[in-house]
């Protein structure tokens, strides 16, 4: 590799990704504009039932949306993460024992201490894309994650989480389908596409954000933008 | 017997460099033996990194470190034969007792200096600063020893089941992540260890 191209490996191409991140006028141009037009900023938080980091994010998630009257899009999640990562395992675990100190900052306490599978709330995750109209699907969600993460270590059960979406959405749930797995598909491709590839993932006016750890910095940003 | 806190860091990570100064801070707050444990970067241990990664991490360390009022964002990237040599000599700046002061200048000078550590004439300018001999740090840098150090934190790492850094390990418990210290302190409260000046850090 030549000097130069390893300068602009090694130093340009870096120091551009910062320096950019740190223009924010056109995010605010944006952002006037929008609301100028009456339109409301976006959050769209990319998450999986079975990341116990969602249930940490997403109550903030949702206050802080209320504060900025910004619209919080919910994209679930089934496939997630890094190809081929070899330390995908270990990620899992420790995300239980991160998450349980995460939850005990806000005096909450975490009800399980191992791993979810993907597949044990895929279903959960394919009512949230029937339900993707609803006006009350963040609250289902929300609830869900509660129940998942801090009601019991339990393996999720269909019939439990039935009434939680009734509850909320007011109608039975869906069986799920071919259609809603295509959807979660899609939802995994376009986190990519946009630039993301874990959850809690948070785009919020264009910037991401993990969203478990950055509540704080959303909120901020959110300030700045004027919303 | 004092405690242990051990702190696995990388020089090729911008969230190592920002966890710094408050980890090594923690040897002045706290009673405890800090020991420092430098690693091989995850792009140097078979981990991948996609692009959508490494991006997401410079923006956001750009945002942290904004936060705690730490220059960031001239990067020399560090990856490679200039991250043995911050590696190698600050085995030998623990040995001395110059080890904060060196870890923190020489990331701090990839990260917001925009200097290339694989270059002979900066790197000899970040040590002597430090108060380190310049000859010591060449024959550190060809130290087999040293190199050997680095390979066992990097196993012992793995063999926690961690993976990412900085990572703190206190009494067996892992926090990984800069933004995990505030954690790590309420333990170290808990357990009783909170005195000013008692704490060392290990050579």
């Amino acid at each position: 590799m030549s000097a130069v191209t390893e300068y602009l490996r090694r130093a340009v191409a870096p120091r551009l990704v910062v320096g950019l991140s740190r223009k924010r006028g056109l995010q605010q141009l944006r952002a006037a504009f929008r609301r100028a037009l009456g339109l409301r900023t976006n959050i769209e938080l990319f998450f999986a039932f079975d990341d116990p980091y969602a249930a940490i994010a997403l109550p903030g998630l949702i206050e802080i949306a209320a504060a900025h009257n910004a619209k919080l899009n919910l994209l679930p999640l089934i496939a997630r993460g890094i190809d081929g990562d070899p330390a995908a395992t270990q990620r899992s675990v420790h995300a239980i024992t991160d998450s349980r100190r995460l939850a005990q900052r806000n005096g909450r306490t975490l009800a399980r201490n191992t791993p979810l599978a993907a597949e044990d709330c895929a279903f959960l995750a394919a009512w949230t894309i029937a339900a993707a109209q609803h006006p009350n699907l963040n609250s289902f969600v929300a609830d869900a994650l509660a129940q998942l993460w801090f009601g019991s270590d339990a393996l999720p059960s269909a019939d439990t989480y039935a009434a939680i979406y009734q509850q909320h959405i007011g109608a039975l749930p869906p069986a799920v389908t071919a259609e809603h797995r295509a959807s979660l598909a899609s939802n995994t491709a376009l986190l990519k596409k946009l630039g993301h590839w874990e959850s809690p993932a948070a785009r919020v006016a264009g910037e991401w954000y993990f969203a478990h750890e950055r509540l704080v910095q959303i909120d901020a940003h959110l300030r700045a933008l004027g919303a | 017997m004092r405690d242990t806190l051990e702190y696995f860091f990388s020089f090729r990570s911008p969230y190592s460099y920002i966890s710094g100064p408050r980890a090594f801070d923690l040897a002045k707050r706290y009673n405890i033996e800090l020991v420092w444990r430098g690693v091989r970067p995850m792009a140097m241990r078979g981990q991948p990194l996609p692009r959508s990664k490494q991006f997401y991490i410079l923006r956001d360390t750009a945002r942290e470190a904004d936060r705690l009022g730490m220059p960031f964002g001239k990067i020399h990237d560090p990856l490679g034969e200039g991250v043995w040599r911050c590696l190698t000599i600050a085995e030998l700046a623990k040995a001395q007792g110059r080890l904060s002061e060196f870890v923190l200048a020489a990331s701090r000078a990839s990260w917001a200096e925009g200097i290339d550590v694989n270059l002979d004439a900066p790197l000899r300018a970040i040590c002597e600063k430090v108060g380190l001999n310049w000859n010591d740090c060449v024959a550190a840098i060809a130290n087999a020893e040293f190199r050997q150090r680095v390979e066992e934190n990097t196993a012992r790492l793995s063999q926690l089941g961690q993976w990412g850094v900085p990572t703190f390990l206190f009494r067996g418990e892992a926090f990984w992540g800069q933004d995990r210290i505030q954690d790590l302190e309420a333990v170290l409260t808990a357990a009783g260890l909170a005195a000013p000046n008692a704490g060392t850090i290990a050579k």
